[in-house]
């Protein structure tokens, strides 16, 4: 049985327990790595509120799939899942309630600009404050600061959970505002989702920042249950092989973790996402699939084990198996190094990495962390000929 | 508990009546039983004051030998509460005291999830290759001989009785005429040698038991180490030499085991080792090694069960019996469900909460009527079996689909009305394609022949 959502006390660890009731009336802060359970505080937090009497409350995230994700955990909860918004339905919702028209840009950057833009406007306008009662805000580092000013203005009391290190989205800093609009922040240490080996990736994929705690230190994984594996990075001649060895280990994985999410993430659309898309719809693992269309979202069903999108969609989210596919469209990104981060700790257990073209230097080395050490080089080797694809 | 003595006109008396119309006799008593003397002697027991609170009785104690007389006498001489079992236990005066002094709650300690392993296991066995193994419901767990088993060693019945209930089991399915099962009872048997072994902390066989020194040696090392030993790989894999060096894969990622586990069984069917049992038992413990005491890979198994039939049964009781309180999260909370009913608290005092106890079942399937007609069942094509006091076996019995008239008759108008919905429905549709002027479908030349000839 997938354990992604807790139920009962005994899942949450020392330093989550208290975050769930804290005092009402006041914001906070959670900040912590990938795995130390931010999303199911968030989600929690909530019910505690709606379950006190505090109904006039909105959970935001910024990606679509992340609510459907959170969706399809919020479905055990007392809180009613149409609670939980994308930040475009919020300021949406919020624009037409007091008679705003809304004519949405194309442009994503665009349309993003235009509603904190109509919404600051409308603030301005109706001197609205307070208008609800808790707002809490997922992955908070994806929001840009004049959002966090405007939500927390917009509320009276918000709950934000948030990590730096895995912002991928295009913008300024949040971290200071966050810090402003809240009472008291919480630090969580602590996580328990992500394997060692995984953790050896990511922590080496951090090691540029000298203010950054290794994850594998403070790691509560059960790796003697489930060990963790990190393979090394496949080369393929060209995208369509790459989807060939992934449909393989999937058919495997599909049978070892039948109740889990597997993922199979994707840098970029065009050169990545659509090719690998194509494949496994085109295989026997269709029915199990759910793939990422033209929009950011993708919806988690019971009977759809496997997930296709791109890095961006699958922030937040988490899969049992993660395999990341045409690697080297990384260097395409915005802040690719945070990407990576992101796309490796959505891998709880096991993670594979497929390339054609050639890796960034920072990944690749990243990637050998969680491979035995290996002994200098022979002098013989080093001239002439081919020792490795 | 309240007592009183009775011949069999008295008896069916307060059958028919559904009290006792007399105080007379009636005493009060902690749990001792009366002698019986003859053959038109019998105890009635209930559980509080039969005169304050009219009840049919909860027990009706008479000798072993009178009992099928006395059923086949109160069918003719009390028609409404035909069958009698269904409203009131029936046993000796030796069963009736087990179950008197039997007081606390059925339990099966230590060995509760190897027994619950071992339900779904034998569940999954039975439907296996039909369905998908993880939709096997509850009910159909309560239909096992396992089921029947773990219940009465969870109430403390001693081997003589288990024997009996084993016994009642099987004769039961052959009255209701049941469907054959696809494995005889010998592998139900080791692995149910196995728990009783265990239980007993023997690891030496007597001659003649139904399981091997190695399993049970195997099993004993699962059920406390959770894993084999390096000595027992070594013997187990004796036929499968290639798989010898290869347990270290059991620690790995779980795919690996998931590997390690294809590869023993089609192994053992290339080396035609599929007719011995140990080979059966290690490809099932490598399955049960995927993720260990969960039932979450009974689906990994089903393709190889035809060559194995008995894979599941040992999948069951190794996953069982690895379980560290970790079986009840599997199987979408089927396992918890099953735990309910195996130690659901029934105190013999209670009346029964089956359809017919085995003893009558017997009895009417003698006689030359046909007694399906006679039976009100909860579910139609069901049919809930009291195999002793207490303990209950559910049996799917085709003969029995039109026994509960009144569920079919409510059925109809229900379908009815479902048929009216769905004409108006589609009513609105052809509405709503007008409406946008979307253009109905027509019919092919083909169907308007076939539609043609129809109608003539």
């Amino acid at each position: 049985m997938s354990k992604t959502w807790w139920l009962k006390p005994g899942d949450l660890n020392e330093e989550q327990g208290p975050i769930i009731n804290l005092p009402i009336g006041k914001s906070y802060l959670v900040t912590g790595p990938p795995g130390s359970g931010k999303t199911n505080l968030v989600l929690l937090r909530s019910n505690y509120l709606y379950l006190s009497g505090i109904q006039n409350i909105e959970i935001v995230v910024f990606t679509r799939t992340l609510q459907e994700f959170i969706a399809s955990g919020g479905n055990q909860y007392d809180f009613p899942v149409q609670k939980i918004k994308t930040s475009k339905r919020f300021y949406i919702d919020l624009l037409r309630r007091y008679g705003v028209p809304v004519e949405l840009p194309n442009d994503f950057n665009e349309m993003r600009t235009y509603l904190i833009d109509e919404t600051t406007k409308l603030v301005k306008k109706k001197n609205l404050a307070d208008v609800f009662k808790a707002v809490l805000l997922d992955e908070g580092h994806s929001f840009l600061p004049a959002e966090i000013d405007l939500i927390s203005r917009l509320s009276e009391t918000v709950f934000i959970a948030s990590d730096a290190r895995q912002k991928i989205y295009d913008g300024a800093d949040s971290s200071e505002n966050m810090r402003a609009a809240v009472d008291q922040e919480y630090k969580l240490q602590f996580h328990h989702r992500i394997g060692r080996q995984i953790c050896k990736v990511a922590d080496a994929l951090m090691n540029d920042s000298p203010d950054y705690h290794p994850m594998r230190d403070d790691s509560q994984y059960d790796e003697v249950a489930m060990p963790s594996r990190v393979e090394l990075p496949q080369r393929f001649p060209s995208i369509a092989e790459q989807a060939a060895k992934i449909v393989d280990s999937l058919k495997s994985q599909l049978k070892t973790y039948p109740d889990e999410f597997l993922g199979v993430l994707c840098p970029t659309r065009k050169e990545v996402l659509y090719p690998i898309r194509e494949a496994i719809l085109a295989s026997d693992l269709a029915d199990a699939s759910v793939c990422q269309g033209d929009s950011d979202a993708v919806e988690f069903l019971p009977g759809k084990k496997i997930v296709v999108c791109t890095i961006h969609a699958s922030q937040g989210v988490e899969f049992r198996t993660v395999h990341i596919a045409g690697a080297e469209y990384l260097k395409k990104l915005h802040q690719d190094r945070n990407a990576a981060f992101t796309g490796v700790t959505r891998a709880k257990t096991n993670l594979s990495v497929c390339h054609t073209g050639t890796l960034p230097g920072y990944f690749e080395q990243a990637l050998q962390a969680a491979q035995p050490p290996k002994p200098p080089a022979k002098l013989p080797d080093v001239f002439g000929g081919k020792k490795r694809t | 508990m309240w007592s009183k003595k009775v011949n069999r006109k008295e008896l069916a008396e307060v059958l028919n009546s559904g009290r006792i119309t007399s105080a007379d006799g009636l005493y009060q008593s902690e749990s001792g039983l009366s002698a019986l003397g003859g053959w038109d002697e019998i105890e009635l027991l209930w559980k509080d004051n039969p005169v304050s609170d009219s009840r049919f009785p909860s027990v009706i104690v008479v000798d072993r030998t009178e009992q099928r007389d006395l059923l086949a006498w109160l069918n003719t001489y009390s028609p409404s509460t035909r069958p009698v079992t269904a409203y009131s236990h029936i046993a000796d005066r030796q069963t009736a005291s087990v179950f008197l002094e039997g007081t606390s709650a059925p339990r099966l300690g230590r060995f509760e999830d190897a027994c619950l392993g071992l339900i779904v296991g034998e569940t999954a066995t039975y439907v296996g290759g039909k369905k998908d193994l993880r939709s096997v419901t509850h009910t159909a767990c309560l239909s096992t001989l396992s089921f029947a088993i773990a219940r009465s060693a969870a109430l403390g019945l001693d081997a003589k009785m288990i024997s009996e209930i084993e016994d009642r089991w099987s004769r039961s399915r052959v009255l209701i005429g049941a469907s054959p099962l696809p494995v005889t009872s010998e592998p139900l048997q080791a692995a149910w040698s196995v728990i009783r072994h265990l239980a007993k902390g023997e690891f030496k066989l007597p001659l003649g038991e139904p399981v091997s020194s190695l399993v049970l040696e195997a099993c004993a090392q699962v059920w406390s180490h959770g894993e084999i030993s390096d000595s027992e790989w070594q013997s187990l894999t004796k036929d499968l030499p290639e798989l010898a060096p290869l347990q270290d894969e059991l620690k790995g990622p779980r795919e690996g085991r998931l590997s390690l586990f294809e590869r023993a069984v089609s192994g053992a069917r290339r080396s035609q080792v599929d007719k011995n049992r140990n080979a059966e038992f290690l490809c099932a413990y490598l399955a049960s090694s995927i993720s260990p005491g969960t039932l979450d890979h009974l689906h990994v198994l089903q393709p190889y069960l035809y060559t194995f039939p008995n894979l599941l049964i040992w999948y069951g009781l190794c996953a069982g019996l690895s379980s560290r309180d970790t079986l009840g999260t599997t199987l979408n909370g089927l396992v918890r469900r099953v735990k309910r009913e195996l130690v659901r608290e029934e105190h013999f005092l209670q009346n029964p909460s089956c359809d017919i106890a085995f003893i009558e079942l017997e009895m009417m399937s003698g006689s030359a009527r046909d007694w399906t007609t006679e039976l009100r069942v909860a579910t139609p094509g069901h049919l809930i079996v009291e195999l002793l006091p207490c303990i209950n076996s559910h049996y799917r019995a085709p003969r029995l689909e039109g026994a509960n008239e009144l569920a079919s008759g409510e059925l109809a108008p229900a379908l009815n009305e479902l048929s009216a919905l769905l004409d108006r429905a589609h009513d609105s549709i052809s509405k709503v394609r007008r409406a946008a002027g979307i253009v109905t479908p027509r019919p092919s030349e083909f169907q308007k022949e076939k539609k043609r000839k129809a109608g003539r």
